[in-house]
């Protein structure tokens, strides 16, 4: 069953001499519990495809679904409700905030949501134990390593329990250690809790983590791959 | 763990020593002069009150007959203590008006009050007492002229009786501009002495907020040919005194002005500073609502402890004002009055000036794209940051002109009575 549902998706930016056209009628399906990569040059358009299916940015036209809601018909408030209780984001520049603990930038969305103290500490203790920062929680962002942060703000993104992580070049900023680990913890998530991720990333490396691999080029989805595939040929 | 948006504020504001000791800097420099600025007030009123008090009493108005042959007997004067809102009044007697006597000094003049509290508020006595039956008070500069000083004995002459010895009991604070001397006596003795009994007018105290022109035409209703005095000679004081009042208000004004700008550059800055760190939060799911009470939030802990640090100044330099006060109007130094209403007031007028000036920020923050997070390339939000400084200039303006209007509401003294 398909958790994500993108039809003819266009997004255009600028006017006239500055019109520039990111995305030129994407068909996309994404099911329930799959890890698809995205993968492309520069300017292929695969960040704003991310943005748009996480509900940061607008499509010119077309349909986006997720969770069984269309995109467009929501208000401003409904997109920033749906990202908090459905869309994990993690980000290449981690993202964190740097004057809260470990502990508390992963309780954020849950804090932001309302939920009950004693439900956001031990979601977000559960989290932390999912990524192996457990004893970390206590130390402001500062105090961890690139890749302790990336692991912090995964685990930000999978404590509301989000029925999509989408994830911007999680690796970018990491060396090939540290970006195998946060693959690895990737893709338990997608294993071992079901969780549907989205990735976009340059590496292939990182792609073959995924099941599929969708190729975009100047807009349009130019090949979908298996990640096992990718992985080998790079 | 933060666990709902107050601790989650106090947590960024506590994380931003420089900026928020900053904006808490400006609010609190806003309050303290704001605070000190009511202590001066208060101070100046309470020293120009006990001056005035000293020199020309404490009477409300004056009202009486110019005519020789008319005076207001005891039922009239009765009657005049019975208007609403009178609450005191001391007939005098001026036995000898528009009359002409060869026995009379013609450079001194006769009063007579009562013994009483007003009544000794007629003419009050800078050195010596309150005249006695047998004895008179006189003005200074008479005193001075005629070389007589307390406890003399003069004689003088009482048409159509004879002359009599009266001790000197005591010498007038001021003269009150009249070109001739002035002796004052027990008014019941002197009416014996002179034969003429009534009050050629009368001191009235009024209610306080009572209007004295009311009071006045009332009067006249009654009493037709009554003229009424609302004391301009006592508002004329009153006004040369306060006439260094506008300078100190012109202090506090571009004081508060410089906090309300320190304070919208603050903001300013603290805005363009955090846009991805909002965008962030947009990103994660806070709401616009959310983000906007956020940095209200924020605002509220600056503005508290800002005010509550500005009254802590503000009181310390009570007395320091109060002395400069003294100083300046040449006045006895009086006790530095604090005005803890107005001193409240100014608390939260710095917590509701932040809290403006915190509100276009606020604004200008909830409209932060949670796309901002991931295209930090995009522009700040320089313009809705400028105008969020204009709006905090625009409030230091008008809490600015609050200010020239505010100290003039308890006191009336501008106003004048």
């Amino acid at each position: 069953m398909a958790i994500v549902e993108v039809q003819g998706l266009t997004k255009v930016y600028g006017l006239g001499a500055a019109r520039v056209e990111a995305l030129r009628g994407i068909d996309l399906a994404i099911d329930r519990g799959e890890f698809v990569a995205i993968m492309g040059p520069s300017g292929s358009g695969k960040s704003t495809l991310l943005q748009i299916m996480g509900g940061l940015d607008a499509p010119t036209d077309g349909t986006v679904q997720v969770a069984g809601k269309s995109l467009g018909t929501l208000t401003e408030l409904e997109r920033t409700l749906l990202r908090r209780e459905r869309i994990g984001f993690v980000f290449q520049a981690y993202n964190l905030i740097s004057v809260l603990t470990a502990a508390e930038n992963v309780a954020l969305p849950l804090t932001l949501a309302g939920r009950p103290a004693a439900e956001v500490r031990s979601r977000s203790e559960r989290a932390l134990q999912l990524v192996g920062l457990t004893e970390r929680g206590r130390h402001l962002p500062e105090e961890l390593s690139g890749g302790q942060q990336q692991r912090v703000a995964i685990a930000r993104a999978l404590a509301a329990e989000p029925a999509m992580l989408l994830a911007d070049e999680p690796t970018g900023n990491l060396d090939s250690r540290t970006g195998t680990e946060v693959m690895v913890l990737l893709r338990r998530s997608c294993d071992e809790l079901g969780q549907t991720v989205v990735l976009v990333t340059h590496d292939p490396r990182a792609a073959g983590y995924a099941d599929r691999v969708v190729f975009l080029e100047d807009g349009v989805v130019a090949a979908i791959r298996a990640g096992k595939e990718v992985a080998v040929h790079g | 763990m933060v666990s709902g948006l107050w601790p989650l504020a106090w947590r960024f504001m506590a994380a931003r020593k420089l900026r928020s000791a900053l904006s808490l800097i400006s609010v609190a420099l806003g309050v303290a002069l704001l605070v000190a600025l009511l202590t001066l007030n208060a101070s100046m009123d309470r020293a120009v009150e006990a001056q005035l008090t000293k020199l020309v009493g404490t009477y409300d108005l004056m009202v009486g007959y110019r005519k020789p042959d008319i005076r207001l007997s005891g039922d009239d004067l009765a009657e005049v203590a019975r208007q609403p809102g009178v609450t005191d009044t001391a007939g005098v007697l001026i036995p000898y008006m528009y009359e002409s006597h060869r026995e009379l000094r013609p450079d001194l003049s006769y009063y007579g009050a009562p013994d009483t509290a007003l009544g000794r508020q007629f003419m009050p006595i800078g050195e010596g007492a309150f005249p006695r039956p047998g004895e008179a008070a006189l003005s200074a500069s008479w005193a001075k002229k005629a070389g007589v000083k307390v406890g003399d004995t003069l004689r003088l002459a009482f048409p159509p009786g004879g002359e009599r010895e009266v001790r000197v009991s005591g010498i007038m604070a001021l003269d009150k501009g009249v070109s001739t001397g002035i002796a004052l006596f027990e008014r019941g003795w002197l009416e014996a002495a002179t034969g003429r009994s009534g009050a050629t007018f009368v001191l009235v105290n009024t209610a306080k907020g009572a209007d004295y022109n009311l009071i006045v035409g009332s009067l006249q209703r009654r009493f037709p040919d009554l003229e009424g005095d609302v004391r301009k000679f006592r508002n004329e004081l009153r006004r040369n005194m306060n006439s260094l009042r506008p300078l100190a208000l012109g202090m506090g004004i571009a004081a508060l002005l410089s906090a309300g700008f320190l304070l919208a550059a603050s903001f300013r800055m603290s805005l363009a500073e955090r846009t991805r760190e909002l965008a962030l939060l947009r990103a994660v799911g806070a709401t616009p609502r959310q983000v906007r009470r956020l940095i209200l939030a924020e605002g509220l802990f600056v503005g508290l402890a800002g005010a509550l640090a500005g009254v802590v100044v503000g009181v310390a330099g009570a007395a320091a004002v109060a002395g400069f006060v003294a100083r300046l109007l040449q006045v006895e130094p009086v006790p530095a009055v604090v005005p803890w209403g107005g001193m409240a007031l100014a608390a939260l007028a710095g917590m509701a000036l932040t809290l403006l000036s915190g509100y276009a920020v606020a604004r200008a923050a909830a409209r932060t794209e949670p796309l901002w997070t991931m295209r930090p390339d995009l522009p700040a939000q320089e313009q809705s940051a400028r105008q969020g400084g204009w709006f905090g200039i625009g409030l230091a303006a008008v809490g600015a002109v609050a200010v020239i209007a505010t100290p003039s509401v308890p006191t009336g003294i501008w106003g004048g009575a």
